[in-house]
């Protein structure tokens, strides 16, 4: 017997390692927990469209945090993806919370106005002549609209939407 | 292993049997599915389209549709189209085809659901279309589509658009807003 004998060679060292069970479980433990993160918890979305420009460039890639109101609310100033079906899509609207519940929203000169106030965005650049008369949010809904102001207002998807159907936080 | 094998053919020659089965003689579910694909190709369409295959294909979209058919659809930025009868879907289609140098048109997430006497179909899907002439040009919106049965097979009687989200007014009244983009 050479004094090799027993020892995997280096090609097969690197491919799997000193034990193939180990490796294989590894990866087969890998790849459960990547597809569980991405399935379920980190949902990966590729941007279409410019209505959060500046902030979310076009075909940007981005991830939503399932988990994020879990045990907190949404936010203002919260980027968040919301579901299109109310049991969940493939397709879903990133935008960013302006209005929380039971608040009055409206848009001046391209400003949102809460309960009459006008709401300091910095993330919005693009001046706009938006105009919009005040609308309530009820119990457990809020007030989404993009960054982007510059588009027509109706070009835009805003408008008053309810807890169930936002998705997550945006994280990155 | 002998054994193993002994029980393992037969339940893969009866699984194929089963897919053979329900692909030639396709349930109420999978046919709708099938006429869902053919719509969206048919009315998805690109520059190298021939003069040929776009009055085919405006054609075999006609026939998709019941005489009495309605469309409603949210355009983006646009008032809401509406379409009755067979005869302004087909022409609707050569219009989209004369100012567009091509369309992109797919219905995701479709949903089937048949009404008890089986001869009525409610089908909801994402519509979503794209220009690539206009960058940020995709327009998304939750349709509803329903379906009768007819000698014809599956016809669609009606399109209208999902009423998603909505802009409040003070006073109560409720203004709908289609779907524009993401």
């Amino acid at each position: 017997m050479s004094e090799f004998a027993g020892k995997p060679s280096i090609l097969r060292r690197l491919v799997y390692g000193t034990s193939l069970k180990r490796t294989l479980l590894r990866a087969l433990i890998i790849s459960v927990l990547v597809f569980v993160t991405f399935k379920f918890i980190l949902i990966p979305v590729r941007v279409q469209g410019g209505s959060m420009a500046p902030t979310y460039s076009n075909r940007g890639i981005n991830l939503v945090n399932r988990l994020a109101y879990k045990r907190s609310s949404p936010q203002r100033g919260d980027v968040v993806a919301l579901w299109l079906r109310p049991n969940g899509s493939s397709v879903v609207l990133m935008k960013r919370i302006v209005g929380l519940p039971g608040e009055s929203i409206g848009f001046e000169g391209g400003c949102v106005t809460v309960d009459g106030v006008k709401l300091n965005e910095p993330y919005v650049i693009f001046d706009s002549e938006w105009n919009q008369g005040p609308v309530v949010c009820g119990h457990d809904e809020y007030f989404f609209v993009g960054d982007n102001r510059s588009m027509p207002i109706q070009y835009h998807t805003l408008g008053i939407v309810k807890r169930s159907m936002i998705a997550g936080r945006i994280i990155l | 292993m002998r054994r193993l094998l002994q029980v393992a053919i037969p339940m893969v020659l009866v699984g194929a049997a089963i897919l053979l089965a329900m692909r030639l003689w396709p349930g109420p579910e999978q046919q709708i599915r099938k006429r869902m694909v053919e719509l969206q190709e048919l009315v998805s369409f690109d520059e190298s389209e021939g003069n040929f295959a776009a009055l085919t294909a405006r054609e075999q979209l006609g026939a998709m549709f019941s005489p009495d058919a309605e469309v409603r659809v949210q355009g983006m930025g646009t008032p809401q189209l509406v379409l009755t009868g067979r005869l302004a879907i087909m022409n609707a289609a050569v219009a989209a085809r004369r100012q567009l140098a091509q369309l992109e048109v797919e219905f995701l997430d479709v949903t089937v659901e048949l009404a008890a006497d089986g001869q009525s179909a409610t089908v909801e899907a994402t519509g979503k279309a794209r220009q690539e002439a206009i960058g940020d040009g995709t327009w998304i919106e939750v349709l509803r589509f329903k379906f009768i049965r007819t000698e014809e097979g599956w016809l669609i009687s009606s399109v209208e658009p999902v009423t998603l989200f909505t802009l409040r007014s003070r006073s109560g009244v409720q203004v709908s807003r289609g779907l524009a983009h993401t």
